[in-house]
């Protein structure tokens, strides 16, 4: 079903849930998926996945449709992944939680993860770029999206983007390169 | 280069030595592209059909809380909360506003003591002049008789 018409059945009192309920069936695995990239733990992906749509319900009505609804929910996901890192990182305002130690581990732990010595590897390696730089790492090379819709969800120039692409890509390399020769 | 790693679940018996060799014949851009998409999170049975239901769930619980005052124990909470502190603006008002007072009333006290003691001094003085001047002729002492 078209976006157009999942909203269209979402602002009217009748039919809000049923139009909640196809709009989370078409979402919630990209949703997902985005969120368990970048925070690795299901129960936390879970959580943040189900805030997503929470804000989503809110906020529907308000929604003007400048954007398609697809960059709209990836807006809103993206910026839960950002906070939520952000907040196990500070506590208290002091940075004292090794993000990426805390999610090497969970990749090890093996907890609803499946993956040969190779890919996990990779998974590490990814996890080694900065936050925002692993999400745009994850929109372009995970999901492709566009640029031009990168650009939409996260609010920066698409040669910002492009660059950042780049240079995550070369980190991932060293990172492997030298992981490989240990 | 070309050589594809076997996917783990079908072990041979060289298949770590096979796996190390491959690693090490490529570069980890085609380490990337060959792996790099192959998901390796799982998520639990039925997961996905179950999440539109606790998405619901977890909006009936937050937008309950939005109305706190309805479950009984936070009703308890705000009002002792509510009567706490209006005891406590009592108490301080009470206690600052007589020290206060007292403050206010012990400074007047004092000078309007001050005040009614010069004045009892003064009408002492005067009461003194006045005596001496007034004395009943019958008291003067006569002097004239020696």
């Amino acid at each position: 079903m078209e976006d157009s018409e999942i909203i269209a059945l979402f602002k009217e009192d009748k039919t809000k849930h049923y139009g909640f309920n196809l709009l989370v069936t078409k979402y919630q695995k990209k949703v997902y998926w985005l969120t368990r990239k970048m925070v690795v733990d299901h129960d936390d992906a879970n959580d943040l996945t189900q805030n997503v749509f929470i804000k989503v319900w809110k906020n529907l009505d308000r929604f003007r449709e400048d954007a398609s609804l697809y960059t709209w929910i990836y807006r809103i996901a993206s910026n839960e992944c950002l906070n939520f890192i952000k907040k196990k990182k500070n506590v208290l305002f002091i940075p004292i939680y090794d993000l990426t130690k805390d999610l090497h581990a969970k990749l090890d732990s093996g907890s609803l993860i499946d993956g040969d010595e190779i890919s996990i590897r990779l998974q590490k390696a990814i996890i080694t770029l900065p936050d925002k730089q692993r999400l745009v790492f994850n929109m372009k090379y995970f999901d492709d999206l566009t640029y031009e819709e990168m650009s939409k969800v996260l609010g920066t120039s698409v040669g910002a983007l492009k660059a950042s692409y780049h240079h995550a890509v070369k980190k991932i390399e060293q990172h492997l390169k030298i992981s490989l020769n240990q | 280069m070309d050589k594809k790693i076997k996917h783990p679940f079908t072990t041979s018996d060289t298949y770590f030595e096979d796996l190390k060799e491959n690693i090490l014949a490529q570069t980890p851009g085609q380490l990337l592209d060959q792996y790099g998409k192959k998901n390796i999170y799982n998520v639990p049975e039925n997961f996905f059909e179950e999440q539109y239901l606790q998405i619901l769930n977890k909006k009936k619980s937050q937008e309950r809380d939005l109305f706190p005052a309805f479950t009984a124990k936070r009703t308890l909470a705000w009002v002792s909360t509510g009567v706490m502190t209006v005891l406590l603006i009592i108490i301080s008002y009470s206690y600052f506003g007589t020290k206060e007072i007292n403050d206010i009333l012990s400074k007047e006290g004092a000078i309007i003591q001050s005040d009614v003691t010069d004045m009892g001094d003064k009408l002492t003085t005067k009461a003194q002049k006045t005596d001496s001047v007034n004395v009943a002729p019958s008291q003067k002492k006569d002097t004239t008789k020696k």
